[in-house]
């Protein structure tokens, strides 16, 4: 326990704190007579000003900087540091300046600018002017607000370089002339022209222009006439012919302009190549006339229509509906067509229905009737659609008069009829005629024959040789008339297609002729033969007729016959080959003819209808049959069958 | 003779509208021995009447054997078959079809008609006397007719 003061002691200490505080008290009645001159000075220094403490607070503000920030005193003093004011990207210099000050404030700028971000969020500009206060670590700031300033010269050098970035961008050159002579060019000259900034502002202009303009006149004079019309507030623009530094040549399109930089005039010249226009617009043109030499040319009628008004014509069109240019154009195409086309339908309804169709992009074909000036009508063939004539969409139509044509399809369809019908017919007369000659034939045949059963050496030798004639030539008139039907009959009474195999009907061919083959001696070889679509009979009828033939016109070796097939493309090509007498080439196309013999009859008895009726055969079935051969060494008979048989 | 059938008592009728077959066939029986034996009718219709004993036909008598066209005017031979071989009459009497047509549907209707054979005239002359030889070997000379 300590031990208890006394009363003495306690009054000596009393009167020695009473001094004390009396001492305090006067300095600090100084203190604050002096803190109250700072304080005047502080409020009314004219700038925003604080102290900011070593470690950030701004523990002093004056009302400037209240206004500055936008915000009561109360609310900045020790409650914000001066980090919470400054631009994110001006912190880093400027807490690296706030450390160095409070160790060597002669290495830190005693003012910068800096952007602030105030209680209200504005950016504004500041110069700020800080030092210690002596002896402290605290450091006083004024803050200056330059930010109209800023702006005022921001905008101006945005406003500069906007310029400058447009002038080197633009797509067209541009030159700035002082008189005669270069001061200043964008990159795009130097394009233009293929040479430096350097060798350009150097060179004289002379150097770039020819002297002469393609229409002869000095370039001189042009320069003269548009330098004049410029200086009297005019722009003008104009096309001439220029040379790049290399001395080719390339057309130009320009204008002048008088500007004023700095209070002096100065001459803009703005140059655009128009080489590639130019040649596009020559091409162009001469597309245009190319199509119009076409269009005027043209065999077919050309009209083009604008909506429903005849726009454009060539010249024939003109003869086609017998009317003159100014007649044509002008009128409305409806007035060209009947009211209803020869199906029935309505043509101006129908015409626009098919405009409609055009104008998506179709090309139309379509058989129309039209009406001539002279109120005739004519059929046409009508190609129909919408074509771009110097960027304006119009209908093209051509026309092509199909009278004659579809007058010919009629008068083909009306022939191909008849000679249908009179094949039928005179397939029907062979038939008919050919059967009803039996008749009459039968009785010639059989009285001749009576006549010379019952009188034969009973008149004179002559009668007996006359009847004898006549009894020969009945009999082989008979047998013409047989074969004459059996010709007929492979038109008219020819069987369906079925599947048919052709083994088949070459065995059966075979034994139909065995007594032929066996008194002949014959050797006959057969490949396998295909099953195809055909008429069975007259397969057999086919392969009789040519084997027998080839037995029938055998040489002096034993017959031989091959028989084979073989498969190319859609057909089946048969061949009976022969070691026979062959025929002459000369004879080679009379074989197939009806009633053509080669032979007399003595030799090789026949009435020569085999080939025909083979030839007949293989017709109906869609093939045909021709012959190769040599004389003495034999002949092959080929024929074709389709592999599918079409129903005929 | 010692044939089964002698030649006068024979009655033929020969119903054809060709007279040149009608010659022809009648020179060919017998070589023309048989002359007096035929009856020849030129159409169907009056054939039937024949056959009916109608009209002037009332007292001719019933023939013993029948050569028959088929193709005549106004009633052919297919209708003077059918009045034959349906009146019950007539159709014991042999019905010979002799005809220029070798229709396959004439042949298989005059069979169906019940005739008694169907020949196709032919063309040659021999072969023609060899057939109605044959005929008069046959039906004249073989059979019984009733």
């Amino acid at each position: 326990m300590a031990k208890k003061p006394t009363y003495s002691e306690l009054l000596k200490k009393i009167d020695a704190l009473e001094k004390k505080c009396a001492r305090y008290a006067s300095v600090d009645s100084q203190y604050r007579s002096a803190e109250s001159v700072y304080r005047t000075f502080f409020e009314n220094s004219g700038a925003a000003t604080i102290i900011v403490e070593d470690n950030g607070i701004v523990s002093f503000a004056n009302k400037q900087f209240e206004n500055l920030y936008q915000a009561k005193k109360t609310e900045i003093e020790g409650k914000i540091k001066w980090t919470n004011f400054v631009h994110e990207d001006d912190l880093d210099f400027m807490k690296h300046y706030h450390i160095l000050r409070r160790i060597d404030s002669s290495a830190v700028p005693d003012h910068y600018e800096f952007r602030m971000i105030n209680k209200s969020n504005q950016l504004r500009y500041i110069v700020n002017y800080e030092s210690l206060v002596p002896n402290t670590k605290k450091s006083i700031a004024s803050l200056v607000d330059i930010t109209e300033r800023k702006i005022a010269e921001n905008s101006l050098n945005e406003s500069e370089a906007k310029y400058r970035a447009l002038f080197e961008s633009a797509s067209d050159a541009i030159i700035l002339m002082d008189r005669e002579r270069m001061i200043d060019c964008n990159q795009k000259t130097l394009e233009i022209f293929g040479c430096t900034r350097e060798k350009l502002l150097a060179s004289k202009t002379e150097k770039f222009w020819p002297e002469f303009q393609p229409d002869g006149r000095h370039t001189s004079d042009y320069l003269t006439e548009y330098f004049q019309s410029a200086l009297n507030g005019e722009t003008p623009t104009f096309e001439l012919k220029r040379l790049r530094y290399d001395g080719s040549e390339f057309e130009a399109e320009m204008t002048y302009t008088i500007v004023t930089l700095s209070g002096k005039r100065y001459l803009q010249v703005i140059i655009r190549d128009i080489s590639e226009r130019k040649k596009t617009e020559k091409a162009l043109i001469e597309e245009e006339e190319k199509y119009r030499t076409l269009f005027e040319s043209a065999i077919d009628t050309i009209i083009i229509i604008d909506n429903e008004t005849i726009a454009d014509c060539n010249l024939a069109a003109l003869n086609m509906f017998r009317i003159t240019r100014e007649q044509l154009i002008g009128q409305k195409t409806w007035k060209f067509m009947p009211e209803l086309q020869p199906d029935g339908l309505k043509s101006r309804e129908t015409a626009k229905e098919k405009t409609r169709q055009a104008i998506k992009g179709e090309t139309l074909f379509l058989e129309w009737r039209f009406i001539r000036y002279d109120s005739s009508a004519f059929d046409a063939e009508l190609t129909f659609n919408t074509i771009i004539l110097k960027g304006q969409k119009y209908f093209q139509a051509i026309i092509r008069d199909i009278t004659e044509r579809k007058q010919a399809a009629r008068q083909m369809k009306i022939l191909t009829e008849e000679l249908k019908r009179s094949n039928t017919d005179l397939a029907q007369f062979a038939y008919v005629a050919s059967h009803d000659l039996q008749e009459p034939l039968r009785m010639i045949t059989s009285f001749v024959q009576l006549l010379q059963r019952r009188y034969h050496g009973k008149l004179d030798k002559e009668a007996d040789e006359f009847i004898s004639f006549a009894v020969e030539g009945a009999s082989h008139m008979q047998k013409l008339i047989n074969d004459l039907l059996k010709y007929s009959r492979v038109g008219t009474h020819g069987k369906s297609m079925e599947p048919t195999n052709f083994n088949i009907v070459v065995t059966h061919a075979l034994s139909n002729l065995s007594k032929t083959i066996k008194a002949a001696d014959a050797i006959i070889n057969i490949d396998h033969l295909p099953t195809i679509y055909a008429d069975y009979t007259q397969m057999v009828q086919l392969f009789q007729n040519l084997i027998s033939n080839a037995i029938k016109y055998r040489g002096e070796k034993q017959p031989e016959v091959l028989i084979r097939a073989t498969y190319s493309d859609n057909y089946w090509l048969f061949s009976v080959r022969d070691n026979g007498i062959g025929i002459e080439p000369e004879h080679v196309d009379k074989i197939f003819v009806i009633f053509q013999r080669l032979h007399n009859k003595t030799k090789y008895p026949g009435t020569g209808i085999g080939l025909s009726i083979c030839k007949k055969i293989v017709e109906r079935h869609s093939g045909s049959i021709w012959v190769e051969s040599k004389p003495k060494q034999g002949s092959v008979f080929y024929f074709t069958i389709p592999k599918e048989q079409r129903e005929t | 003779m010692t044939e089964s059938n002698k030649n006068k008592s024979v009655n033929i009728l020969l119903i054809e509208d060709n007279p040149g077959d009608v010659t022809l066939i009648k020179q060919a029986f017998g070589e023309g021995k048989y002359l007096d034996s035929f009856i020849v009718l030129t159409d169907g219709e009056s054939a039937i009447s024949f056959l009916r004993k109608e009209g002037q036909y009332i007292t001719t008598p019933r023939p013993d054997l029948i050569l028959l066209d088929l193709n005549m005017p106004r009633k052919d031979g297919r209708d003077v078959l059918a009045e034959v071989k349906t009146n019950p009459a007539l159709k014991h009497i042999p019905v010979i079809i002799l005809t220029s047509s070798e229709s396959q549907q004439d042949i298989t209707h005059a069979y169906n008609m019940q005739a008694n054979c169907y020949i196709t005239k032919p063309f040659d002359l021999n072969q023609y006397f060899k057939v109605v030889k044959l005929i008069e070997d046959f039906w004249l000379k073989t059979v019984k007719l009733p």
